[in-house]
């Protein structure tokens, strides 16, 4: 049996968790096995109605109210608790920042194999998995032993696909023995971030220059961002930065103004759904990875851009040519 | 305040090594090593601690022997002592080997605080951080962008995919710290200089009592093959010749951006 963790937002699972059922599911066919979900805290029984376009055949709910609130080490109490008993031969989760710590503590409590960051798993013997190293630029195959292998998934390795044909969910709902030592990290305050950012690079020209990336974020509802380049230029503060050695971001859209799209920047914002470019040399490594990208001068293009945001904001006709 | 901050040396990523054909590793000879950047920003914040408090700071790194320049590396930077675990039996360590290896060279002694990155720059698999957590038996504080320690507890901004929780435990915890949380001081030479003289403790294998649970004998996962990721698509680029804004808010207004 292969079991998927789980993660979701008042049941509805997360798109990354969509995807490791897709993969977990290809998996289980290939494994000739049954698939089953464990998701945590009583929201999640409302998730089987979407598990159910995924092959799962049981939802393991994890049913404590402590456990609402994100706390790794109590999840993965749960987690662990229950393998013990439905004996799965893989354990698959997200690798996203609370998947990948769950799944780490999992493989300690049952000394098992881990691989992080997996693209692709071949089962058999040897058990072969594909991940990433070097923050996604390097994709390395593994043989992984044990009898239970942990894995998390790369975010978007594969995309989401509901099976056409459904199937039955039959809910389990279970208490974990969990203790007070797993609540020990407590939540106080969560914070929503920006759902677009306006990213600026050396291309913008100087501190001044970011006046125009400061108007569309504003315009946006978004905040600023920016490179290496930029904070040691002086021109924006560290806090500021994107990347590696900076923030990690993960919003709807990203907007790249002057950013030639070095490894170390794309690390921070590989997890944006939409990258727009804004660049004047086409061969740019940024112009090659964004959805949308236009060749030009960053000021010249971003006043225009301004001007045309707030036109179709206030309901005005475009004045461009057509 | 006593902190104990976990550095890895890793291929200068200025100069990122060529994979070996034979061992698909990446080279490790005759390139540059470098300690984690991702892991300056650990040394940092556990610096800025006992500028703060007082205190110690002592660093730990697994690795071979060379590694020990991670180690000076750190010490330059105001650390004021060191660890290196080295053995050529622990080679082809993974997280979890590494784990079991620090939390048995830290046995008997009691930090208030352990740093670690995020996720290391090479391997980047993130694991072991939480895997000394449990080992240890402390509580995890991770993807900290923001760190404040006071009476008796820690607090850290989280960083989060849809942006932060401020989150905290009771001391001593495990943290690890994300790059946004500070910017790393660059060693002054007077650093340099004394960190030639500072204190670092080198360990084995049998030393740990761990002979048999970790490094080769205790291999989880070998490495077959590696080769570089293909980037992520590129879709339509436009050539910029007046209709380039009409066409972003366009693409904006396809996202529901505006
Ligand atoms: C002889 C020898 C040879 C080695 N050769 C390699 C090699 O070729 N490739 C390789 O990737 N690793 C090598 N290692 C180190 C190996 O043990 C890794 O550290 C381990 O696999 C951690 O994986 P990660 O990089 O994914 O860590 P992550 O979980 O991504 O790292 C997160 C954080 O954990 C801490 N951390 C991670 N590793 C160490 C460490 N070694 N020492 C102290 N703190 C650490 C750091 O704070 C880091 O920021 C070698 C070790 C030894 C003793
Ligand atoms: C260990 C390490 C860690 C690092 N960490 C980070 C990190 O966290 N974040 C980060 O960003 N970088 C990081 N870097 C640096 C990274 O490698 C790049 O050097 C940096 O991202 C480059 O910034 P940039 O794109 O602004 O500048 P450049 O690479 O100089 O690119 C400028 C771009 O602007 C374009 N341009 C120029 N003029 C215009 C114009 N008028 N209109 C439109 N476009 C124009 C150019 O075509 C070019 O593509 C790190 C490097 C290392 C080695």
């Amino acid at each position: 049996m292969i079991l998927a963790f789980i993660e979701h937002v008042a049941g509805a699972p997360t798109m990354l968790s969509l995807e490791v059922l897709t993969m977990a599911s290809r998996l289980a066919r290939k494994m000739g096995t049954q698939l089953e979900a464990v998701a945590i805290g009583p929201k999640a029984v409302a998730a089987a109605e979407i598990l159910s376009s995924y092959g799962v055949s049981t939802l393991h709910v994890a049913d404590d109210q402590r456990l609402d609130d994100y706390a790794a080490a109590a999840w993965a109490h749960a987690v662990a608790d229950l393998a013990a008993r439905v004996n799965p031969r893989v354990i698959i989760g997200t690798a996203s920042d609370r998947g990948g710590e769950v799944i780490a503590h999992v493989a300690t409590r049952m000394t098992m194999p881990m691989a992080a960051n997996c693209t692709e798993i071949v089962p058999g013997d040897p058990f072969t998995v594909t991940r990433q190293r070097w923050g996604g630029s390097l994709l390395e195959e593994a043989h992984l032993k044990g009898t239970i292998k942990l894995l998390t998934i790369a975010p978007h390795a594969l995309a989401a696909e509901a099976s056409p044909s459904r199937t039955q969910v039959a809910t389990d709902t279970f208490s974990p023995a969990l203790e007070d030592k797993d609540f020990r990290v407590r939540l106080k305050i969560s914070l929503a971030q920006a759902r677009v950012v306006v990213g600026g690079g050396r291309g913008v020209g100087s501190a001044e220059g970011f006046a125009a990336l400061e108007e569309l974020a504003g315009l946006l509802g978004g905040a600023v961002g920016c490179s290496r380049a930029v904070t040691s230029l002086g021109w924006r503060p560290h806090s500021d930065q994107v990347g590696q050695t900076g923030t990690r971001i993960a919003p709807d859209l990203y907007i790249a103004c002057g950013i030639s799209g070095a490894i170390q920047h794309m690390v921070g914002c590989r997890a944006a759904k939409h990258i727009l470019a804004i660049n004047t040399d086409p061969g740019a490594p940024i112009v090659a990875q964004a959805d949308f990208a236009v060749i030009g001068d960053v000021q010249k293009v971003l006043a225009a851009v301004n001007a045309e945001v707030r036109r179709v904001k206030a309901g005005e006709p475009s004045r461009s040519p057509a | 305040m006593n902190v104990l901050v976990c550095v890895k040396q890793i291929p200068d990523p200025n100069a990122p090594g060529k994979l070996d054909p034979q061992t698909k590793r990446l080279v490790r000879e005759g390139v540059d090593l470098v300690l984690d950047p991702g892991d300056e920003h650990g040394v940092e914040a556990g610096l800025q601690l006992i500028e703060k408090d007082a205190g110690e700071v002592t660093v730990i790194s697994m690795g071979p022997p060379k590694a020990v320049d991670a180690i000076r590396r750190a010490l330059a930077m105001g650390a004021n002592r060191g660890i290196l675990i080295t053995d050529p039996a622990l080679e082809n360590s993974d997280a979890i080997s590494t784990a079991r290896a620090i939390a048995a060279a830290i046995k008997g002694q009691t930090y208030d605080l352990i740093i670690c990155g995020t996720e290391s720059t090479d391997g980047s698999s993130g694991a072991m951080p939480a895997q000394l957590a449990e080992l240890l038996g402390l509580p995890l504080l991770s993807f900290a962008k923001k760190l404040e320690v006071s009476q008796g507890k820690a607090v850290i901004d989280r960083q989060t995919d849809d942006g932060y929780d401020v989150v905290e435990a009771p001391l001593p915890a495990v943290v690890t710290v994300t790059g946004g949380i500070n910017e790393a001081r660059y060693p002054a030479l007077r650093g340099i200089m004394q960190a030639k003289n500072k204190e670092v403790k080198q360990v084995g294998l049998s030393d740990l009592g761990l002979d048999g649970q970790a490094g080769k004998a205790a291999l989880t996962q070998e490495v077959v093959d590696a080769t570089p990721a293909e980037a992520r698509k590129a879709g339509e680029v436009v050539e910029d010749k007046g209709e380039g804004a009409k066409r972003v808010a366009d693409f904006l207004k396809a996202l529901k951006v505006i």
